[in-house]
């Protein structure tokens, strides 16, 4: 019921991850493209096939230019590619599709740029009919340029576009496209309440489809992730981001439709008409309360569930980790007093008896005595390992230089043995467990002069400090690991070599691990077999210590 | 040479053992035989018995007063952390020196028991090597380098 709870929770938020959080934004960026490209696509072809009406959308709008609907046509199509899942398919294709949209988006800033060039040098570089050659001479009569305003959007969606596809900075790509979108929205507010200003500057007008289309793709560039500054609270999870999506949409579209229409029914209708009007107006706001409380107060019921369960499946863990604890520690710790039974008693046996037992009773005596040593350097270390996390963390100030001192002195009879050289830098004061960080150090020293090679060991202790941690180094000029084995000699039980090899239990570095681990810090090995070893471990810097 | 007067006038050292585990009790036996000072080790199975004995109650009625304590700190009944307590609170018992002698090597058992006042904390050692190395070292101070409570 336990792991059920936790695979819930699991599955739940990749869930929301996946379709709830991008999938919706992705899809609706889709559609928005598919309206844009519908729309661009109908212009242009009245364009090259000389259908006037298509050119217009409407009959009494006026047409745009060629230029601008190609434009927004591939933008469309670098929206649609942009916003589609890149998940199911192969990375040569994945590449390829990165390239189309890269060499789109120049076209497109090209097309706005050039066009924006041409206004500011009053020159003409031949871009403009470039579509509808061959057109004759009925071509005069339409407008021969996009507007200024049309080309400035083009250019900035069109860097929207380039910007993604270069990785640059998310967040001008964000102004971009707000900037886009302002313009666009603008100009349709200028058609929607006839304030000319709006949409003309100088002598060119932005024509309503333009106006459509920039407002379609912007949104659409809004939409696509990451998300940074602005949309990030429209795209959040939880009930803030739900109101913004439900009421965001209302108050830039549907609060003007009403405007338009009211305006209408005002110059058309009766007062009885727009009476309902009015009613059908307070039924829509009446009807968008009531549902966005609705969808807030499930999302809120379904956040209070999964919270529920990921608290439960919480508390069981650690629970059962704590147990686990005690379980591992009270183990090893009444494992002690049999052993000292069978040790001791051995022991007593070999100093009084021995001369009265024959060859094969010696040899198994001795057997005795050494597995009773080598149960009791497991039990030990167990118990070490365990009590790591039993005991809690002190965070006093914990000089590295004295823990080494204190090593040292533990070694000294084995440096002294294997006439190893051990040399160091200054290290610095961390924050932590005294006894656990000399454990730390005392292990991976004895490490490197018991995995020494023939030649005898050079250790090596070194502190470097990065930005936000210090870099400890261990390196000796021992036997190496293979790279394969890097990972699992922190575990636990893990051992590369026999016990006639080299004597251990297997549990030096998973204690290792647990001290870094519990001081926030990550240990790592690099090595090279034959050449020597060196293990790293990072550990935070003190805050008060840090200038 | 040893200084104390008990030993100058013979007399055996009275050690009481406070231990549950028969093969502890055993090994401290052989250890104390083996060892440089008489000693009279007399041996209580857990807490309350031990407390008994001190107060020369029940089956103890003749016991002898200990010249020094060795407390395990796990036993069933009463544990050694409680018998320290209300030793070190009884007017009668706490001059005593208790030796804490347990397997637990924690810092915090360690902690504890000086808190309520033990005289020394000896970690049992595994091999009989070094069991009889610890006795030895343990008479050598509380038998000769210490003066002992006198009677």
């Amino acid at each position: 019921m336990k792991t059920g709870n936790l695979k819930n929770a699991v599955a739940l938020d990749a869930s929301l991850e996946g379709l709830g959080r991008y999938g919706t934004q992705l899809r609706v960026a889709r559609w928005l493209a598919v309206v844009a490209i519908f729309l661009s696509a109908m212009m242009l072809s009245g364009w090259l096939f000389d259908v006037d009406v298509w050119t217009r959308v409407a009959p009494d709008f006026d047409p745009i230019t060629s230029n601008a609907a190609a434009a927004f046509l591939l933008l469309g199509i670098l929206l649609y590619l942009s916003a589609s899942h890149t998940r199911f398919i192969s990375r040569a294709a994945k590449g390829a599709r990165e390239r189309w949209i890269m060499g789109l988006a120049i076209i497109v800033a090209l097309i706005g740029l050039l066009t924006l060039l041409e206004y500011a040098f009053d020159a003409d570089f031949g871009i403009d009919r470039l579509m509808v050659i061959g057109h004759g001479s009925d071509i005069a009569s339409y407008p021969e340029r996009m507007s200024l305003l049309s080309a400035l959007t083009i250019l900035l969606l069109g860097g929207v576009f380039l910007l993604r596809s270069l990785r640059l900075t998310p967040l001008l790509r964000e102004w971009l496209a707000l900037s886009a979108f302002v313009a666009g929205y603008l100009a349709l507010m200028g058609y929607v309440y006839g304030a000319e200003t709006l949409y003309r500057i100088g002598a060119t007008a932005m024509q309503v489809q333009s106006a459509i289309c920039t407002v379609l793709i912007a949104i659409g560039c809004l939409l696509l992730p990451p998300h940074y500054g602005l949309m990030r609270p429209v795209v959040s999870r939880g009930a803030g981001g739900l109101l913004i999506r439900r009421l965001l949409p209302v108050a830039l579209f549907v609060a003007p439709a009403v405007d338009w229409v009211q305006a209408r029914a005002a110059a058309q209708m009766g007062e009885f008409s727009l009476a309902l009007v009015g009613l059908a107006n307070v039924a829509l706001l009446v009807f968008l309360v009531w549902s966005t409380g609705k969808a807030v107060q499930l999302a809120h019921s379904a956040q209070k569930t999964t919270e529920a369960s990921l608290r439960e499946t919480n508390e069981a863990l650690i629970r059962s980790n704590v147990e686990l604890q005690r379980f591992a520690h009270v183990a090893a710790h009444d494992l002690q007093t049999p052993l000292r039974g069978i040790g001791g008693f051995a022991e007593l046996l070999k100093m009084h008896y021995e001369s009265r037992l024959d060859k094969q009773g010696q040899d198994w005596l001795s057997r005795i005595l050494h597995s009773a040593a080598q149960l009791q350097s497991l039990v030990r270390d167990l118990l070490q390992y365990s009590s790591i996390e039993t005991q809690p963390l002190p965070t006093e100030a914990v000089d590295m230089n004295e823990v080494l001192d204190r090593v040292l002195r533990l070694l000294a009879s084995a440096v002294q043995d294997t006439q190893a050289t051990i040399t160091h830098t200054d290290l610095p004061v961390v924050s932590g467990d005294a006894s656990q960080l000399t454990q730390l150090l005392l292990n991976l020293i004895s490490n490197a002069i018991k995995y020494r090679s023939s030649s005898s060991p050079n250790v090596h202790i070194a502190a470097e400090r990065s930005t936000d941690t210090w870099v400890f180094s261990v390196r000796d000029n021992g036997i190496g690991i293979e790279p394969r084995h890097m990972e699992r000699i922190f575990d636990l039980f893990e051992r590369l070599h026999t016990a006639e090899q080299y004597q251990g239990t297997g549990i030096g570095l998973s204690i290792c691990r647990r001290v870094v681990q519990r001081h926030g810090g990550n240990i790592w090995v690099e090595s090279q077999l034959g050449i020597g070893s060196t293990f790293f471990f990072t550990l935070p810097i003190r805050p008060s210590l840090a200038q | 040479m040893p200084k104390n007067p008990k030993l100058l006038s013979g007399a055996p050292v009275i050690v009481l053992l406070v231990e549950d585990n028969d093969n502890d009790i055993e090994l401290t036996k052989i250890g104390f035989e083996d060892a440089d000072y008489l000693v009279d080790l007399q041996v209580t199975r857990d807490g309350e018995e031990c407390l008994t004995f001190l107060r020369k109650e029940g089956l103890h009625t003749d016991a002898p007063t200990p010249d020094i304590i060795l407390l395990d700190l796990h036993m069933p009944r009463m544990g050694g952390m409680e018998v320290l307590d209300i030793i070190k609170a009884d007017e009668q018992l706490r001059h005593i020196p208790v030796i804490v002698l347990t397997t637990s090597n924690s810092e915090h058992e360690i902690k504890e028991a000086y808190r309520r006042h033990c005289s020394g904390y000896l970690v049992k050692p595994v091999g009989f090597a070094q069991f009889a190395k610890a006795v030895q070292a343990f008479e050598d101070y509380w038998f000769a380098a210490v003066a002992l409570p006198p009677k």
